[in-house]
């Protein structure tokens, strides 16, 4: 899986990295600082913004008691009046109405298309567990979404165009339990899809990988020694689910296959000869990486951001290939923490997932080949790096190594003399440990990036991630509704459906929209991008129109695109709760991110249910 | 004609005004299109007020302003200007709803709720406990007659029973005040009569009671006074025995006179030794009589009531 961006600690994230934090510049500010920075803004717009529009129909003293009143109650009477069972009321009614409204279609469409998605999935795929759970993460994440979009934002308008609601806020009910009852309602109608869709495709995951092998009788090699012992078996499965493995058992007749399709089977012959394969292993996995800090140098050995190989991501650097410390001293370290015996008992599990620019084309069935040191990060230690390790690279395939104590001779002329090197005593200064990559062949280039190498040394449990997963996809339904319902507490049924969809969309490409808006993005604005697609022109040249125009919607998309901009930045980021790239890689969540994602969820779940409440409050509801 | 007028608020003793359930001062509603141009001016400085355990009838043509004066003491709308206040309360506060009922025109309740879950649901939003409620739902639904329905959904409901759970969950909180707006329409005459009957027993109860309503006959029989609508403006308003009665014209009862003493009978009665039967009364139109005549008269002289103003 390729991390486009580390994904920081929960405190950098909710507090801000302080090595780069600028007041003047809000992409650095954490969490929390923005939250708070929006927090007071909205405080300060809002009632403002009331005050003047009812100026105008009641002048501003009327208007100032009238704001000031809708203020003043909300913290006298309607936060200490607050009712558990008027708004379990209105949740329930929500649940009720939406069963009435036909929800299980949902849910009947996600069977529908576990049903036929033989049809379209792409079995023999190199690593079908991965094209399964895309899809049933990525479908049940769509349905879900619609769903929650549907029913929060016509659900209050249908009431007040049915005028059903008179009934409702008649009764000593306050706006406030109307808005979070009818979010919880169809929360929990959501919250009931969602478990179920989940249980059922991690019924149908686990059922469309499972299968069985037998062995190829003519297939099977048994080698001997002098003495007629088995020393080694090898075979082949049969093919099965559009594949078959080799195998390779020793000499107690146990052993495992080939990965084929990002699983193994493990094997063993019966003492009456025959052999057993057991069930897929390895293809429904959680990888909980260790990750540690990444310095490229470059090619004189001083600290830097890599070559720029093109249009590759910002956060990737590339090291130059050639002989370590002749032609080139370009190389990247990576320091870890936390290394003790303890943990890693058995070494070092290192696995990579480096990138390789060529700029021959060499032996294209070999992979570039590259050296790793394992180094002292103490400048006083008695041996400072191991000997070089090579490695032969692999692209888009993890390339898993276990460093122990037989790979590690001490460096050729190095202080402590060649030898044996011991991990634990020669190279780990308090549970610190640099592993070094350098790429060995001249002219060709590895991309390094800080989640590319990683220790692993253990997975988490797959099931768990799954449901990590799933809670990704609640949160997410979760800010849909409250943004559904608080849209329809002003805006009637289709136009609350549409700011909820801009919402979505704005939340899931707040960069690109960002891009456009600095000019990082080329196109122009919405109606500059307009003219140029209905009039087929390219987003590089000059738009063909007269220079006043130009100027007139370049002036127009200026302003939209700021104030899209400046709604990006209120709206939630989205993309932080897309995890389905996670569990189908078989990386498991890391917490710091199912943090993030509950302390985002829980701000602008209570900010929006908040803002809903007020319009709501000062809506005229029989107007 | 004598009226009974809404006397100024100032004037109000501080007995009457704990006597006096709703009280409007001035109260003004004016529609606004999008760009805040005005629409219709619904109600126009409307002064009113309503005592306790009386019922109140509000009185007047489609688009007269009744339905607009229900809202306003509701909360539902905000006034362009004046005040509306129930319980002395300003009427957008939440808290006079406890004690508040209201039965809308059209019975706007969730239709795919039967009766039993529909009073249960309105009984929830009063925060009253689940053994009230049920004690509640039972009376109530006992006493509306939809016994043999309450578990049926309500999109299965006539109209008319549509209007006895309508009513029934106005009264899910006992209240002191109920507002009923057009409760008899859509009933039969049984209905009907059931219907006033409830009206007026509820009065006895203690209960305060404003209804809207164009039925006439309806008005003319449960309320104890009416205010008449007509554009927005307020063109009667007093006791409905009172209004009824045709003051300048003198009514003689009777009976046993001879054919010839019927010629002569205006002058000379008590002379030809007739019996006169009870007092010397006055004629009384019927509501529907005092109704379009002062509609035609509005609408023939257009402007506020003088005396109302």
């Amino acid at each position: 899986m390729a991390l486009e961006r580390g994904i920081p600690d929960y405190l950098t994230w909710l507090l801000g990295d302080p090595r780069t934090q600028s007041l003047f510049d809000p992409t650095t500010w954490g969490f929390l600082f923005g939250t708070i920075a929006i927090c007071l803004l909205l405080l300060v717009v809002g009632p403002f913004l009331s005050f003047v529009i009812t100026s105008l129909q009641y002048g501003p003293s009327e208007a100032f008691y009238y704001v000031a009143r809708s203020l003043f109650s909300a913290v006298t009477e309607d936060l200490p009046r607050f009712s558990p069972r008027r708004t379990g009321a209105i949740a329930r009614l929500a649940i009720q109405e939406a069963i009435g409204n036909r929800v299980l279609v949902g849910f009947a469409i996600f069977m529908l298309l576990l049903l036929v998605a033989g049809l379209f999935l792409d079995v023999k795929n190199s690593n079908p567990a991965r094209i399964y759970l895309s899809f049933v993460l990525t479908s049940t994440n769509f349905l879900v979404t619609a769903m929650a979009l549907l029913l929060s934002a016509f659900s209050l308008p249908n009431d007040i165009k049915s005028r059903t609601i008179h009934t409702v806020v008649t009764k000593p009910i306050r706006a406030s339990e109307i808005v979070l009852g009818r979010t919880l309602g169809f929360a929990t109608v959501g919250t009931a899809m969602l478990v179920a869709m989940g249980l059922v495709s991690f019924v149908f995951v686990r059922r469309g990988l499972d299968h069985d092998h037998q062995v190829e009788a003519d297939s099977v090699q048994i080698e001997r020694n002098a003495q007629g012992e088995v020393v080694r078996i090898t075979g082949e499965t049969t093919l099965d689910s559009h594949h078959r493995h080799t195998f390779e058992l020793g000499p107690d007749g146990k052993g495992q296959t080939s990965t084929v399709q990002g699983h193994w089977h493990a094997v063993e012959r019966l003492s009456d000869g025959r052999f057993r394969i057991g069930p897929p292993e390895g293809h429904l996995i959680a990888r909980a990486p260790v990750y540690g800090k990444l310095v490229i140098y470059d090619r004189e050995g001083k600290p830097g951001k890599g070559v720029n190989v093109g249009n590759e991501w910002e956060y990737r650097g590339y090291i130059e290939g050639g002989t370590p410390g002749v032609s080139t001293k370009a190389h990247a370290v990576w320091t870890f923490t936390g290394i003790t015996p303890e943990k890693y008992p058995q070494g070092l599990p290192l696995e990579m997932n480096i990138r390789v620019f060529r700029t021959y084309k060499g032996d294209i069935e070999h992979g570039v080949m590259g050296e790793l040191v394992i180094r002292n990060p103490n400048p006083d230690a008695k041996v400072r790096r191991s000997g070089p390790i090579l490695f032969e690279s692999k692209e888009y395939v993890p390339y898993r190594r276990l460093i122990t104590n037989d790979d590690l001779v001490s460096e050729a002329g190095g202080r402590a003399g060649a030898g044996k090197l011991d991990l634990f005593r020669d190279l780990v200064d308090n549970g610190k440990v640099e592993i070094e990559l350098r790429c060995i062949e001249p002219a060709q280039y590895f991309g390094v990036a800080e989640p590319d190498v990683y220790l692993r040394p253990r997975d988490a449990s797959f099931a768990v991630n799954f449901f990590k997963a799933y809670l990704s996809i609640w949160l997410q339904m979760l800010l849909v509704t409250a943004f559904g319902v608080t849209f329809s507490t002003f805006l009637s049924g289709p136009v609350a459906l549409l700011a909820s969809l801009a919402a979505i969309v704005l939340g899931f490409f707040g960069q690109f929209i960002r891009d456009i808006a600095t000019g990082v993005q080329h196109g122009g604005g919405p109606i500059e991008s307009f003219i140029r697609i209905i009039t087929q022109q390219n987003v590089m040249t000059e738009l063909e129109v007269n220079r006043l125009l130009d100027k007139l919607i370049k002036a127009i998309d200026g302003v939209l695109m700021h104030l899209l901009m400046a709604a990006t930045y209120v709206l939630p980021d989205y993309t932080r709760f897309d995890t389905t790239e996670f569990v189908a890689s078989g990386y498991d969540i890391f917490g710091s991110l199912v943090g993030q994602q509950l302390t985002m969820a829980a701000v602008y779940f209570t900010a929006v249910t908040i803002a809903g409440y007020f319009f709501l409050k000062t809506r005229e509801i029989a107007a | 004609m004598a009226t009974q007028l809404a006397e100024p608020a100032a004037a109000t003793s501080d007995a009457a005004a704990s006597d006096i359930v709703i009280e409007t001062r001035s109260l003004t509603k004016i529609y606004r299109d999008f760009w805040g141009r005005q629409k219709v001016r619904a109600l126009s400085a409307l002064d009113l007020q309503v005592r306790r355990g009386e019922i109140f009838g509000l009185l007047g043509p489609n688009g007269s302003g009744k339905s607009t004066t229900i809202k306003l003491l509701l909360g539902l709308l905000f006034p362009t200007s004046g005040q509306a206040l129930v319980f002395g309360k300003d009427a957008t506060e939440v808290t006079k709803n406890e004690r508040v009922g209201y039965l809308p025109e059209e019975s706007y309740l969730y239709r795919f709720l039967n009766a039993e879950e529909t009073l249960d649901f309105y009984g929830r939003l009063f925060d009253m406990p689940a053994s009230v409620r049920k004690q509640r739902t039972d009376e109530l639904i006992e006493l509306v007659g939809l016994g043999w329905a309450r578990r049926r959904q309500l999109r299965e409901y006539s109209k008319g029973m549509t209007r006895r759970i309508g009513l029934a969950q106005a009264l899910i909180n006992d209240p002191e005040l109920l507002l009923l707006d057009e409760p008899t329409s859509g009933l039969d005459p049984i209905g009907t009569r059931e219907m006033k009957d409830l009206i007026k027993k509820l009065r006895d109860q203690g209960k305060t009671i404003l209804m809207s309503s164009h039925l006439l006959p309806d008005v003319q029989d449960v309320c104890d006074r009416i205010a008449i609508l007509h554009q927005g403006e307020l063109k009667e308003l007093g006791r409905v025995d009172e209004l009824l009665t045709v003051q300048d014209v003198a009514q003689f009862r009777v009976r046993g006179l001879t054919k010839e003493a019927e010629e002569e009978i205006r002058a000379v009665i008590a002379r030809h030794g007739g019996e006169l039967i009870g007092e010397v009364d006055h004629p009384t139109l019927s509501l529907e009589e005092l109704f379009l005549n002062i509609v035609r008269d509005s609408e023939a002289r257009p402007g506020r009531r003088p005396s109302a103003s």
